[in-house]
């Protein structure tokens, strides 16, 4: 029961050209509960739809988005879905509704119907969690980008979800914004338990996750741990990706005729490669 | 010739108590023919320096003058200077508009009221430029593009009008590592031909490393640095002060320097970068 079961969805819709696409094509998926997923995929692959079926904003025209035992398709359990899956959108701007940021916060728990004493006590901790409990009292403007994401966050955090899906959190946001959300979202994780589902174009965040799955033409073209997945290099080239960094360099030492294992994905498993 | 920005100081919601000086008495010369990167976090003032470029926001109090007519004044030259520098914004393909991508960026050509058939010849070789094919995407509507290649069509609208100046205001972000890669190939190739200076804001050091030729580094409304790109990532605790990270390139470098291997620290791309762990690689060999 614990999980999201995908199976056989299709989405199509009506390109402005009135021709029919199918941005999602018989696509089946299961997400475990307790899993960090990393969804890469280049632009126009169908990962944020495929995002958007996973709570339901968008439902599909064949198959089904099964999310612990309730199917998406069924309005009378749409609420609950809801409960179950959070999401964060790309734009920071776009996801915030209140003027202060513990209201913004709340108004997640505050629609469940949640007593005020619980609220206030899920606003503090969930605030505690992404480091924001100093900001409580701002005005959400006020704060950066990366700010604003991680109150988006704990949003999602204070409705007590069981999934947290993350739709390029940050690609709109700073260096020190991006380690501050990317650290978050680990911590949700570890702490929490929570299950995540990012959608990335940084393979560097990738390679964090437990599990990558590979989006193409609305396909899921590979689906593995990062080393599975960055170990085809033809492949991760021919779906418009690239390898880590590391990755990079040790083919370029290969190619240079250093002997050096091709199982090498992250800066720190190079250092130590190179060291005597 | 050159972008001069003199003394200039950009006050927000003046006379409120949210009052701020999002530019704080910053001088700049941007010489043509160049490619400047500028850096900085969420809120330093970058974007609000570019929209001073082409007077889209008046300094409060300093001057901003292009190829030496101060584009703020009353006199005639002051839209043939504004018309010179041309701004990409972030995320432009909100900004798309028209029918087809052909008129899309045929629009402000024909604004500048240049003749149909000397549109005609920008479109194409703007298409050109951003690598769309012109045959194949001319009477596509640029709303059933994807992401990547309608970012392409709204830079395209700008590089139709031919400015001197070229503003990139974050051309990357959100865009998958292919169209990332193709894009800053194609503003590489756009400056490489000569008529173009270039000036890209970001505030990822991975896209200007190996493009900008200098770096000028924005914090809380000042310049905090300003340089060669390799002077500039060694700067640690500026970048991070700034809110920046030097390029993971210097940073993998450095960490392999630290711990594993000494390298020289100043490569720009993977392959130079791997030429000297080589090198070094091969002396401990010979030495051990």
């Amino acid at each position: 029961m614990d999980k999201i079961e995908i199976k056989n969805l299709m989405y199509e819709y009506i390109q402005t050209d009135n021709k029919k696409k199918k941005a999602l094509d018989n696509v089946n998926l299961t997400i475990n509960k307790g899993e960090f997923i990393a969804v890469i995929g280049m632009n126009g692959s169908g990962k944020s739809t495929l995002a958007r079926h996973l709570n339901g904003l968008l439902l599909p025209t064949a198959g089904s988005c099964i999310v612990d035992g309730l199917d998406t398709k069924n309005e009378t359990t749409i609420w609950q879905v809801r409960q179950k899956v959070g999401m964060v959108f790309q734009n920071p701007d776009n996801q915030i509704i209140a003027a202060i940021v513990e209201d913004d916060v709340a108004f997640g728990p505050e629609n469940l119907g949640i007593m005020p004493e619980e609220i206030r006590k899920r606003v503090t901790e969930s605030l505690k969690a992404v480091n924001m409990e100093e900001k409580r009292n701002f005005a959400p403007h006020l704060l950066s980008g990366g700010q604003k994401q991680l109150i988006a966050i704990a949003g999602v955090l204070a409705m007590r979800t069981d999934y947290m899906v993350l739709d390029e959190p940050t690609a709109m946001l700073d260096p020190s914004g991006r380690a501050a959300v990317m650290e978050a979202v680990h911590k949700l994780h570890e702490k929490y338990g929570m299950t995540i589902i990012l959608i990335t174009h940084f393979m560097d965040e990738a390679i964090s996750a437990d599990r990558i799955i590979v989006m193409h033409d609305g396909k899921v073209a590979a689906d593995g741990t990062p080393r599975e997945i960055f170990s085809d290099v033809e492949k991760i080239r021919k779906l418009g990706l690239e390898l880590p960094l590391a990755s990079q360099m040790v083919h370029a030492l290969r190619k240079r005729k250093i002997e050096i294992s091709t199982d090498i994905y992250t800066d720190d498993e190079l250092v130590k490669a190179l060291q005597l | 010739m050159a972008i001069e920005i003199e003394n200039v100081t950009y006050t927000y919601m003046k006379k409120t108590p949210y009052e701020k000086d999002a530019l704080k008495k910053i001088t700049l010369k941007i010489e043509k023919g160049s490619f400047v990167a500028v850096a900085g976090h969420t809120g330093s003032g970058k974007s609000t320096l570019m929209q001073h470029l082409n007077g889209l926001i008046a300094p409060s109090s300093g001057i901003v003058k292009v190829d030496g007519v101060n584009i703020n004044s009353k006199g005639k030259g002051k839209i043939k200077a504004r018309r010179s520098v041309g701004m990409v914004f972030q995320y432009p393909e909100t900004q798309l508009f028209e029918e087809t991508v052909y008129a899309d960026i045929a629009f402000g050509p024909r604004n500048f009221g240049l003749a149909e058939a000397a549109v005609d010849k920008r479109v194409k070789e703007a298409m050109a430029f951003v690598s769309l094919d012109y045959a194949q995407y001319k009477d596509v509507s640029p709303f059933a593009l994807s992401g990547g290649q309608m970012r392409r069509v709204a830079i395209a609208g700008i590089v139709a009008l031919k400015p001197e100046y070229l503003v990139l205001d974050e051309p990357t972000a959100g865009l998958d590592p292919k169209a990332k890669h193709d894009l800053l190939k194609n503003i590489k190739d756009l400056y490489c031909e000569g008529n173009t200076t270039i000036i890209m804001v970001s505030h990822n050091m991975d896209d200007i490393i190996g493009l900008a030729g200098r770096i000028v580094v924005l914090n809380d409304g000042q310049i905090v640095a300003d340089g060669a790109p390799q002077e500039i990532f060694m700067e640690k605790e500026i970048l991070t002060s700034a809110g920046l990270r030097a390029p993971h390139l210097t940073q993998l470098l450095q960490k392999i320097n630290e711990k594993a291997l000494p390298v020289k620290l100043d490569c720009l791309n993977v392959a130079t970068a791997a030429d000297a762990i080589c090198a070094s690689y091969r002396r401990r060999k010979k030495n051990a």
